[in-house]
Order: structure tokens, then C-alpha cells, then sequence
């Protein structure tokens, strides 16, 4: 029992650690189902007042809630950039996957060939692609603008789409190319002998046998993507190409959100992304930790 | 007779020519900070409606990243006809060329008709070098809010000056109320600024001559002697620190504050029935001081200098502006009954729909007779610059971190540099 906590100390972590995730996860969803005029009530709270689904109603149909109908109620606390929330989360759901494909599309034969073979400049080209992620992103904010508004990109999900690609790309290459270089060369000679071309050699040997790692890597892109904010704010104008990192940072600091609407708004945000951790989660970990202990 | 046909026929086809291209649809860039989004793509509607041929695509930023956003798109040519304007940014968009005085966009006459409607310090805060650059979006002041019923359930006045002020919070605060005042601090925003200027107007500091030179680091003016109240009242534990409008709302409606110094239009939210436990217990008082102004400013339509340029879009660019913000107002009216925002346009004073809305959340006199007396702000070209440097010298003052007197006379010396500076361009 020599170096093991005592399980009382135990629990404790465990439900220190819950608090601190779960809880604001819940206090959103209490936030979520009671009108301001409860929650900030001393005397009033959901057990005596029933929950409320009024700003669900609004954020997905435009319904306004019925306190908002009474005498003395202004609409200066109802702001409709809540109702953006679900639109955002497939534009985000969109920027992430493609995002993710074209990662794995552009970077994984790239980073086998990084692992595998010799070429001129390749120690260069390779410094070049991991440290440049080093660049603060506010220092490339203008000349990426300025590249797409010549392209005629901003505003556009395809904009978006190429950015997200270019800023994960880096770590994709550097993953995978980790993981390639980790495969025994025994398998890769075979495969030589076998008249295998260098993309038969990727495709049907490095590949398959990269997959969970692959797998992993494409999720570690996914979630850069769907994270990214200040690309997303200065290339998406409107609505339609919106996506939820930015719809959420314009609920939070706008004046014309009701506590309700806000935790209303972070609650239906934050549902995908936490049935993406709990089911995809644990590929992401088992794949990075398969090559951390492959060769 | 030949060449008075051949006249008639390519008058005609010249006229025929030009047709289409006036008749063809042309879309206008409006860019927005993204309040009340919806309330916006109506009003466009609306608009687009009342104009066949005119479609205005809306393209919004949140408002902390708007100014940097809006220069972005300018500086990089990105299609821009129609921007919201802050009174802080107009002087430098002017002078820098991004922006076009509406004369040159309207029909003769119509800016000086206009302008006689608008309030004293609204029209100053959209001209710039004598000419006028936009037309209100919206307007407010900056008021000294309090809480009714704390008041009065401890028997205490309404503060008139910034004396009476500390003595309530202090019998409040011997009452067992920790924090009466409730104070927007946040370095990062312009408006920390503009309440501290209100706070001095109420005293009826100038904070500069009229050659631009800054007189607030005098220990005798009313600035300089509002900077000392403030960090005495932080001193004696009177002031609960906020970092933003919309939290005091419910900091507010807590019971926990009795007064606090924000925008005017924050009191319609803190007495919205709707959200709010204690709505119909705030009310705003003339801004503490000798004089009792307060700082007035506007948010205006304004037209981009390349849209001025080209004589097609420049029509309907000011055919836009003129709708939202134009007779009979009725764009900044529904702001107004909507939600709750203030507006420059003074006939909606006496705007019956007006009075009735407004009336469920403040004293329209009292409001009305605050942007009477209210005045605008000094902006000018670098004045942006100079706020960013003063501000988190002010915010050190107020909480004890640095004396007063070095940082006015810090100030005062950085607003002489920039001003000597630009002067020189």
C-alpha cells in the first residue's frame, strides 16, 4: 500500500476535480432553465418554480418568452445572437471535418515521406513546417486576410476551411511522422522486395498500420478547428459562415444577453463537444499512446 | 432633320444604355457591431423593401474586435459602403481618408436640415474639421444610477454632490452593506474613459482648452479632484469593482449596491420586469457635482470614402443612411421603444410611442433634461491612442496603485506629445 493516497483522500481529489468540470457544466444547464429574475432571487429557485424551457424555445424557434410579453419588460436583454448557436455548431461541425480530412488527405503522405526517405531540403522544409506554428496567429491575422480577399475567400466557408487545414497541418505532419518513423524498416524493405511503388508502400503498409494514430491525429485536427477563433472572426461576416467559437465569444461579451439566454446558449454549445469527448476521446489517447509505445 | 434623328436616336440609346445600369441591382456593405442583430436584418428588410434595385448584405463583428475587423476590411479594399461610427474613431477615419463627409453623398441641403434635429453633443461627435460625417445611429449619456428603495429605507437623499455621495455609501456601508458603489473597471474599454469624463463634467471640469491643451493635471480641476474621490472612495472599501455593464445589471439586482455610474441605456435593463428581480427599484439622478452634465456621445451611420467616390453607390449608400437615420425617424424610434436605446433626433422626445415605452423604465423628463446639459467629448485624430495609454494609468490611481498627481501630469504630458506629434504629419 506503500505510496497509494488514502481513499478518503482519494474521493476527495476525484470530487474536486468533478466540481471543477462538472459543475459549471450544471450551473450552465440550472442557468439555462430558470428566467434571471429567479436565478439572481434569493427567495426563489427551480424547485419552486419549475424549470423553464422558454429560451430553448426562442434560441430555436424566435418565440419570445412569455416574461418578455409582460408590462414593464423591454426586449434590451433578449439578444437574438443566441439564435445563431445551432446554425454555428454545423457551420463549426463542417470547418472541423473538412479540416480534418484535408489534413489527413495533405499531411499524412507528407509525413511519411518526412519519416522515410531522403531528399534535398528536407531538414529545412521540415523545421520550417513544426516551427511555424511559433508565429503568433494575431501576426499573420493581416496577411491571411489579405491573401484571401485577393482569392476572393473572405466571407466564404471555403476560407475558413483552408485556414483551419493550414494551421493543423503542422502538428499533423510532426504526429504522424513521429508514428511512421517508428515502423520497423524490415516491413518497409519487404515490401520493397515485393515491387511495392513508394505509394503502395504508404498505402498499403504505413497506413494500415498507422491507422489508430491516424485516427488520432485527424481528431487533434478536428478539435483545432472547431476551437480556432480569430481566424473564424476576421474571415466569417455573417451568419451563414459563422461558426460556434465565434457566435459564443459575441453571446458572452454583448450587453443584450440575459444570463438565461447566455447559459441557454453555452448549454446547446457545449452538448456536442462534450458526446464528442466522452465517445471519441478515448480513440484520441489510445492512438497517440499506440505509437508512443510501437518499435 | 438627318442629324436631329441621328441626335434623337442615340439620346435614346444612350438613354437606353444608362438604364439598366441604374435600374440593375446593387448590393451596399453594411457593417455592424452585432447588437440586436435581428432588429438590423429587419430594418434592412424594410429598406430593401421601400428601394427595389438596392439589396444591403449585413456583415457583423462583435463589438470588442469591430474597430480592428472594420480597419482590416478598409485597408485591404474589402467592398465597404456603410459602417457604424464611434465618436472616438470618427477623427481619425476622417483625417486618415477612410470615411467621406455626408455632404458629398446627400442632396444639397439635406445635412443642415437634419442637423438642426439633432442634440448639441451628438452633432459634435459626428463632425469633424466642420463637416459632418454621420447621422445618428444611436445616442445616450452616462448616468449616476441608484437604487430607490435602498435609499429609502435608510433615509438617505439622493446625492447631489460627490460629497453627499461617500457620506451615503458610508451609512450604508455602516448599516452592514459592504459595497455601495458598483464601478464599471476595465482598462480595456473606451468607456472607462468616458464614465471617469462624465464623473468630471458632473463637476463642470473642462478637461481641455479650446487650443486642445490639457488642463486636468491642475489639482484645482474638477478631473483631477474627481481622480482623488474615486481612489478615496476605493480607499475606504466603498467600491465594488465590476469589469463589465452587464454583470452590474444583476450585480445590481443583487440588493447588494446602491449606485453605480454606466451608460444610460443600462437602466433600461436593470428595471426590465422581464429579467430582473428587482426591476422598477433603479432610477437615474443628475451626474453628482456643481454643474451636473454628463458626457453625451453617438454612434452614427457613415459612409466609406471609396463609396462616396463612385456617384451610383454613393446615391444609394445615402438613400441607406437617410432611412435609418433620417426623417421621421422612425428607424431610431423603434431602437428607442425596442430596446430601450437612446437616440440624438430630438423631436422623439416628444414622440408619444417614445414617452409611454421609456416611461416603464426611467423619468423621461429627468432624461430628457440630462442630454439637455450634456456635453460631448474631445476626440480628435490620436486621441484613440492616447486613451489606451491613460486609461491604465487612471485605473492605478483609482485603486491606490499610483498617486493621482503623476498620473495626471503623466497624461497630460502624453496628450501633449501625441498632439505636437500629429500636428506635425
Amino acid at each position: 500500500m506503500a505510496g497509494r493516497l488514502h481513499p478518503i483522500l482519494t474521493v476527495a481529489f476525484a470530487a474536486l476535480i468533478l466540481l471543477f468540470t462538472g459543475g459549471p457544466v450544471l450551473l450552465s444547464l440550472y442557468g439555462s432553465l430558470v428566467p434571471d429574475r429567479i436565478l439572481l432571487s434569493p427567495d426563489k429557485s427551480i424547485i419552486t418554480e419549475g424549470p423553464n424551457f422558454e429560451t430553448y424555445r426562442y434560441v430555436f424557434t424566435g418565440q419570445l418568452p412569455e416574461s418578455y410579453q409582460q408590462e414593464s419588460a423591454n426586449r434590451a436583454m433578449i439578444s437574438d445572437a443566441a439564435r445563431q448557436v445551432p446554425r454555428a455548431l454545423v457551420n463549426s461541425s463542417i470547418y472541423a471535418l473538412a479540416a480534418m480530412v484535408l489534413n489527413l488527405i495533405l499531411g499524412a503522405p507528407a509525413a511519411f515521406v518526412f519519416a522515410r526517405y531522403v531528399f534535398p531540403g528536407k531538414k529545412i522544409s521540415f523545421m520550417y513546417l513544426i516551427l511555424s506554428p511559433l508565429v503568433p496567429a494575431v501576426a499573420l491575422v493581416t496577411p491571411i486576410y489579405m491573401m484571401l480577399q485577393f482569392l476572393g475567400l473572405v466571407g466564404t466557408q471555403l476560407g475558413i476551411i483552408l485556414v483551419h487545414t493550414a494551421k493543423a497541418l503542422p502538428f499533423t505532419v510532426l504526429i504522424l511522422s513521429v508514428f511512421f518513423r517508428k515502423i520497423p524498416a524490415e516491413i518497409f524493405e519487404a515490401a520493397v522486395l515485393d515491387h511495392c511503388s513508394r505509394f503502395q508502400t504508404f498505402w498499403r503498409i504505413a497506413l494500415p498500420l498507422a491507422l489508430p494514430s491516424v485516427a488520432a491525429t485527424g481528431l487533434f485536427a478536428f478539435m483545432i478547428s472547431y476551437s480556432e477563433y480569430m481566424f473564424a472572426m476576421i474571415l466569417s461576416g455573417d451568419t451563414r459562415t459563422r461558426p460556434v467559437s465565434v457566435v459564443m465569444t459575441a453571446l458572452a461579451r454583448n450587453t443584450d444577453v440575459s444570463w438565461s439566454l447566455l447559459n441557454t446558449g453555452i448549454f446547446i454549445a457545449i452538448v456536442p463537444t462534450l458526446v464528442l469527448v466522452v465517445f471519441v476521446w478515448r480513440f484520441v489517447v489510445e492512438g497517440l499512446l499506440s505509437g508512443a509505445v510501437k518499435g | 432633320m438627318q442629324i436631329r434623328k441621328l441626335l434623337a436616336a442615340a439620346a435614346v440609346a444612350l438613354g437606353l444604355a444608362a438604364q439598366p445600369a441604374l435600374a440593375q441591382n446593387l448590393t451596399l456593405e453594411f457593417v455592424v457591431w452585432n447588437y440586436s442583430l435581428e432588429t438590423i436584418q429587419d430594418n434592412v428588410r424594410l429598406f430593401e423593401e421601400a428601394n427595389p434595385g438596392i439589396k444591403v448584405n449585413i456583415t457583423d463583428y462583435a463589438w470588442p474586435d469591430y474597430h480592428d475587423s472594420l480597419i482590416l476590411r478598409i485597408r485591404s479594399k474589402t467592398p465597404t459602403d456603410v459602417v457604424y461610427g464611434g465618436q472616438d474613431w470618427l477623427p481619425a477615419w476622417a483625417a486618415a481618408g477612410f470615411i467621406a463627409p455626408l455632404d458629398s453623398v446627400a442632396p444639397a441641403g439635406a445635412i443642415e436640415e437634419l442637423s438642426a434635429d439633432i442634440a448639441g453633443f451628438a452633432l459634435t461627435d459626428v463632425t469633424y474639421d466642420g463637416k459632418v460625417y454621420g447621422l445618428p445611429y444611436y445616442s445616450d449619456t452616462i448616468s449616476f444610477i441608484y437604487n430607490k428603495k435602498i435609499l429609502k429605507d435608510a433615509g438617505i437623499a439622493v446625492p447631489a454632490t460627490w460629497e453627499e455621495v461617500t457620506a451615503a455609501a458610508e451609512q450604508l456601508k455602516a448599516g452592514g452593506m459592504d459595497k455601495p458603489i458598483i464601478y464599471e473597471y476595465n482598462q480595456e474599454l473606451p468607456n472607462f474613459y468616458d464614465a471617469f469624463v462624465a464623473q468630471s463634467y458632473g463637476r463642470g471640469a473642462e478637461l481641455f482648452d479650446a487650443e486642445l491643451n490639457p488642463l486636468f493635471a491642475d489639482p484645482e480641476n474638477g478631473a483631477y479632484k474627481q481622480l482623488e474621490w474615486i481612489a478615496d472612495a476605493y480607499a475606504k472599501g466603498l467600491v465594488q469593482s465590476d469589469n463589465h455593464e452587464s454583470t452590474i445589471i444583476t450585480a445590481m439586482n443583487t440588493g447588494k449596491h446602491a449606485f453605480t455610474i454606466v451608460f444610460t441605456y443600462v437602466l433600461a435593463a436593470l428595471n426590465d420586469a422581464a429579467t430582473q428581480p428587482l426591476a422598477g427599484q433603479f432610477a437615474l439622478a443628475p451626474m453628482p457635482g456643481e454643474k451636473h452634465s454628463t458626457l453625451g456621445f453617438a454612434k452614427s451611420y457613415v459612409v466609406t470614402a471609396t463609396t462616396a467616390a463612385d456617384p451610383v453607390r454613393a446615391e444609394a449608400a445615402w438613400k441607406f443612411v437617410n432611412f435609418m437615420a433620417g426623417k421621421p425617424y422612425t428607424v431610431a424610434k423603434r431602437w428607442a421603444v425596442e430596446k430601450g436605446l437612446g437616440f440624438a433626433q430630438l423631436p422623439l422626445f416628444e414622440d408619444q410611442d417614445v414617452i409611454t415605452a421609456w416611461g416603464k423604465w426611467a423619468d423621461v423628463g429627468a432624461l430628457g433634461a440630462q442630454a439637455s446639459i450634456a456635453k460631448a467629448g474631445t476626440y480628435t485624430e490620436f486621441s484613440s491612442i492616447w486613451s489606451a495609454y491613460f486609461r491604465p494609468l487612471l485605473a492605478q490611481a483609482m485603486v491606490g496603485e499610483a498617486p493621482v498627481d503623476r498620473v495626471m501630469k503623466d497624461g497630460a504630458q502624453r496628450w501633449t506629445e501625441l498632439k505636437e506629434k500629429f500636428a506635425s504629419r
